[in-house]
């Protein structure tokens, strides 16, 4: 008895000293978004913790490592830069409201992901709190922040027209980013496109880069290389008229801005004439509004050039095509004699065919365009393929040599369509449930088309070269497939994280690897902090 | 830059046509958008067409004063078109709800909006120059905008009497009159709005001044003499001559009465005034004859004929009044002004077995269209006033409205429309009774040919050489917005679509490009080339002055 009664009291001070408070953040859900691709390695970002999880698949044999790092707490969007080099982070920041706990300011991590390691912090840029969405230029160089008017945003008073410019390639500093509270007409921005390099005037004046912030109505051209310049606000709609005009579509050509809107019937062509500034922060150029029109509705828009114009192909609410000549607004019509609202202009650098086919009312047909001389041709150039099953969409495949056409149907998932070939072939490809998640891997073993299905505890893969399907068991049900390369990443969803990694297209079961957990790890080794 | 918003007219640099692109809720001002005919032969039998162009019972229009002839025929209907004045290389839009002027040059699409005062509306361009004057309703003003070679503007203002909403242009462009027209000024003119005051204005630059005058009571058109030494005001009471150069102050100005006795006499119907400027001559509807007034001296002189007139019009050159008498199935030649002191010279051609209501004057002077709309009578007639005959024309359809080509030689003959729907059962005669359509008519080939379309023909305008028309065709509900481009010397038609319903069509001669200005709420403006029928469109200048920097 009294060896009992000796070891309960030391052993009861024992458990009493270990069950201290513990950090209410045990308490918080996991925020955590991913896998997102970005250098070679797929990440996951948990918004909770502040930590960002990256799986290197390995190389050349090695096999997969996973690595982890600490992030400012509460991310609220991510994503990685267009050229996929580089991982932003917008996160809310942190108050410190009980003791010990430590305050983080609200703003943008720039990651640079590692192989083999834990992504690293190349930058931090303070941001306003209430800045939760990122818009950035395509050489990634510039971005803007801006907010998503989601409600709940912190504090009493919330200014949604606030933007953040910020020089990615710069560290942060007072002019970076440059805050500004842009020009409202009583709504928000809803999304910042940037311009290429445009010239004004064009087309030797000088390069100018701007970002063009959308908002219902209306929409904001700022010169991101003169960030103290005035902004120009254009109308999209008379300041007393009832229609809700909303920008839908930007395209740019080398002078000119286009603009579908939803809600409008014409599309708005934005021609920045240059002009002298009459004051230091003004600007060196007005955009002149037109509106080209083939007395349609437009539901896409796309912009393509023919023997040296610039030409707008627009499928037509009244289910035909419109092609607009973009400097004189001279308009032809093609009938199609179908509903379509989706155009697919390929190959993405100087397309020479279009697939015609509409997402809002999927049929089993695509109407092909040959682009070349449609200003002549017109009807002539326009052909049609009949599908067994609903178009529901089209994805061209990085080469451009096939599109992949997704129905939305158990047996017949998807289709391979051949844009090379002048009688655009239409490979059916048969299955067990509709696709869920797909991408695209190439390397050593060729190009493949790989997809999953929820509830299908299987891996497809298609070989892009000659339409041969190989299937592969996997433990679990996928959620998402990732091609990283020539390796394949299956994640199955679980909250824990659990990630199937196949080393190459044909590769076996056992040359397969299951990482699971990987999100909880190091969870117990060190004190979460609140 | 602030600018500023809505459209209201358009006017091409020297377009005399008054246009309003329609506002949401609101009327086109061209009222040939809305209007159900445009003769009794639009309408069913036993009907006429009123003024605001609507099919009325024959009962209902003598109640409003308006009488069928002695043997039961409607009366006809003068479809009046102004023919644009053409200048040299813009299109001056007037903005009324930005109190802005919008220069398009229809070479390079470039709009330029330029501010003036409260509301323009009226806009007229001095023939063949790039010099526009707008009438500022709110504010009481005028402002002339005269363009510079480096595309800028001088623009002044000038006050005029209020509430003035027309505006003619004296031929030589150096004096303008604004002038109220009750007609235009929509259901409800301000309260104390003048009937009887007009504004000169002195356009030669350097010179400018805006003087009000006192005229009869209200004015309703305001002709010029050819020297433009004169500007004649046609009110109720007679003609008030303004004589332009003299004017330096408010006057009253002289009047000349049109009526013996203003109580028992009906109201002049129709006046013209010979480009001389000596003579008026005027009908009265029921009266068998036609009346001259000397303008100098106010002697009246009537001339009695067989039958009351239903047209009167006098050659370019003054020398020739012709006289239609529907009833008395007679078109009178009257020369002037010898036949006035001796009527036994007269002429007259009979147009018996042919009912002949008006007259279109080809502009050489030398040919005479005559039809008449009240009937569904499918012949023109030609008369040469030279050798005092007629020629009569068959054609297809009944006659709306004829338009003589710029040197007389062709014509577009707008149809009517038999009211119903066209179908087969009634055979191809029904259908094409039934369908719209136009007619071409060559003199030297005596050859018609019909153009059947599927819209109401809408205005129409003539290249300055007579080798080319362009006719406007709007359907909103067949989707057909387009203008007919008629090659006057081959008879073939390429019709070209535009984005908008099309309201109005003009001619730029300099710039060889017509204008097609459309309905839409933005502004929208084609231009098209007259050799190869390329179009370049602007829309949406109107919102060029809401950009805000």
């Amino acid at each position: 008895m009294l060896a009992r009664r000796s070891v309960l009291l030391p052993l009861g001070l024992l458990l009493a000293a270990g069950c201290g408070e513990r950090a209410r953040l045990w308490g918080v859900p996991l925020a955590v978004q991913g896998p997102l691709k970005a250098g070679g390695q797929a990440l996951w970002v948990d918004g909770t913790r502040g930590a960002v999880f990256a799986l290197s698949p390995g190389e050349g044999g090695a096999a997969p490592s996973l690595a982890s790092g600490a992030l400012p707490r509460n991310a609220s969007f991510v994503a990685p830069t267009p050229a996929g080099d580089l991982l932003l982070v917008l996160s809310r920041g942190k108050e410190a409201i009980y003791r010990d706990q430590s305050a983080e300011e609200p703003g943008l991590s720039v990651l640079r992901p590692s192989a083999g390691a834990a992504p690293e912090l190349v930058r931090f840029y303070p941001l306003a709190a209430g800045l939760d969405r990122l818009a950035v230029a395509g050489d990634g160089k510039q971005a803007v922040a801006y907010s998503s008017g989601a409600p709940g945003q912190a504090g009493v008073f919330h200014n949604p027209n606030e933007v953040a410019l910020l020089d990615l390639t710069q560290p942060p500093g007072p002019e970076n980013p440059v805050r500004r509270t842009v020009r409202s007409f009583g709504s928000a921005p809803i999304g910042v496109v940037f311009s290429p390099p445009m010239p004004i005037p064009a087309p030797s004046g000088p390069a100018h880069s701007l970002a063009l912030v959308l908002a219902k109505g209306y929409l904001t051209f700022l010169d991101l290389g003169h960030p103290s310049r005035r902004e120009i606000t254009v109308p999209l709609v008379k300041p007393e008229s009832s229609e809700s005009v909303t920008p839908a579509q930007v395209l740019f050509s080398r002078e000119t801005v286009f603009v579908r809107a939803d809600g409008a019937s014409d599309l708005y062509s934005l021609t920045l004439a240059a002009r002298t500034p009459q004051a230091p922060d003004e600007n060196d150029f007005l955009p002149s509004i037109n509106q080209p029109s083939s007395g349609r509705t437009p539901l896409d828009v796309a912009l393509f050039r023919d023997q040296k114009r610039d030409l707008l192909l627009t499928a037509n609410a009244s289910g035909d095509l419109a092609l607009i000549d973009a400097a004189t607004s001279q308009f032809s019509l093609i009938p199609v004699g179908s509903p379509v609202d989706t155009l697919l202009l390929t190959p993405r650098e100087e397309p020479t065919l279009a697939l015609v086919y509409s997402k809002r009312s999927p049929a089993p047909r695509i109407h092909f365009v040959e682009l070349k001389g449609l200003a002549d041709g017109l009807t002539k150039n326009l052909t049609t393929r009949k599908l067994d099953q609903a178009v529901h969409q089209l994805v061209a495949t990085p080469d451009g040599k096939q599109a992949l056409v997704v129905h939305n149907d158990a047996r017949t998932v998807v289709s391979i369509l051949d844009l090379v070939g002048e009688h655009h072939t239409v490979s059916p490809i048969h299955g067990q449930l509709p696709l869920g998640s797909f991408d695209f891997a190439s390397g050593a073993a060729g190009s493949y088309l790989v997809g999953v299905s929820a509830g299908l505890s299987r891996l497809g893969l298609l070989d892009l070269a000659n339409l041969h399907t190989a299937d592969l068991r996997l433990d679990s049900s996928p959620s998402r497939v990732l091609a990283l390369g020539d390796r394949i990443l299956v994640d199955h969803g679980a909250p824990e994280g659990r990630v199937t990694v196949v080393p190459r297209a044909g590769a076996s079961r056992d040359e397969c690897q299951v990482l699971s957990g990987f999100l909880l790890a190091g969870l117990l080794d060190r004190e979460l902090e609140d | 830059m602030k600018l500023g918003s809505a459209l209201a007219l358009l006017a091409l640099a020297g377009c005399a046509s008054d246009l309003a692109f329609k506002e949401p809720g609101a009327p086109s001002s061209d009222a040939a958008a809305y209007r159900q005919c445009y003769g009794a032969n639009d309408c069913p039998p036993g009907s006429t067409c009123n003024e605001l162009g609507s099919c009325v019972p024959l009962k209902a229009s003598s109640d409003a004063g308006v009488f069928p002839s002695e043997a039961g025929l409607p009366p006809e209907v003068e479809n009046k078109s102004e023919p644009p004045a053409t200048g040299k290389q813009y299109l001056y839009v007037a903005i009324p709800q930005q109190d802005t002027v919008a220069k398009i040059d229809s070479l390079t699409l470039k709009v330029r909006a330029i501010k003036v005062g409260s509301s323009p509306g009226a806009l007229r361009t001095v023939p063949g120059q790039d010099v526009a004057v707008v009438l500022n309703r709110l504010s009481g003003s005028a402002s002339i905008l005269r363009s510079r070679s480096d595309g800028g503007d001088e623009i002044l203002t000038l006050k005029t009497a209020p509430g003035l909403n027309r505006l003619a242009i004296a031929p030589d462009g150096k004096h303008a009159v604004a002038y109220f027209d009750v007609l235009a000024a929509g259901p409800s003119p301000a309260a104390k709005q003048s009937y009887q005051e007009v504004t000169l204005l002195r356009l030669t630059p350097g010179q400018e001044l805006a003087v009000n005058l006192t005229v009869g009571f209200r004015p309703a058109e305001v002709q010029f003499d050819s020297g433009s030494r004169f500007a004649f005001v046609v009110t109720e009471q007679g003609i008030s001559t303004i004589e332009l150069a003299t004017i330096q102050k408010p006057a009253i100005v002289p009047l000349v009465p049109l009526l013996k006795d203003p109580l028992k006499e009906p109201k002049p119907a129709e006046v013209v005034i010979t480009p001389d400027g000596k003579l008026a001559l005027l009908r009265q509807t029921g009266v068998k004859g036609i009346r001259a007034v000397e303008l100098a001296t106010k002697a009246i002189l009537d001339l009695p004929l067989a039958s009351d007139a239903t047209d009167l019009d006098l050659t370019p050159d003054g020398k020739l009044a012709l006289v239609v008498l529907r009833e008395g199935a007679a078109v009178v030649l009257v020369d002037l002004p010898a036949d006035l002191a001796d009527p036994k010279g007269i002429d007259s051609l009979s147009t018996a077995g042919y009912t002949v209501g008006q007259a279109e004057l080809a502009d050489d002077g030398q040919h005479a269209f005559l039809f008449s709309n009240a009937t569904n009578q499918e012949v023109v007639l030609v008369a040469d006033l030279a050798a005092r005959a007629l020629t009569v024309f068959p054609l297809k359809k009944g006659v709306r409205a004829v338009r003589p080509a710029p040197g007389g030689s062709t014509a577009v003959i707008l149809h009517n429309k038999v009211p119903g729907a066209a179908s087969s059962q009634e055979g191809v005669e029904g259908l094409i009774d039934k369908s719209w359509a136009y007619s071409l008519l060559s003199l030297p080939q005596s050859f018609a040919r019909l153009q059947i379309t599927e819209a109401d023909p809408g205005q129409l305008a003539f290249a300055p050489d007579g080798k080319a028309a362009y006719l406007l065709l709007s359907n909103p509900a067949a989707g057909l917005r387009a203008v007919d481009a008629i090659d006057l010397t081959s008879f073939l038609c390429d019709t070209v679509s535009v984005g908008s319903p099309p309201v109005s069509v003009g001619v730029v001669p300099a710039t060889q490009r017509v204008f097609v200005a459309q309905d839409h709420p933005l502004g929208r403006v084609t231009f098209l080339d007259t050799g190869t029928l390329a179009t370049k469109t602007v829309t949406g200048f109107e919102l060029n002055s809401y950009v805000i920097e």
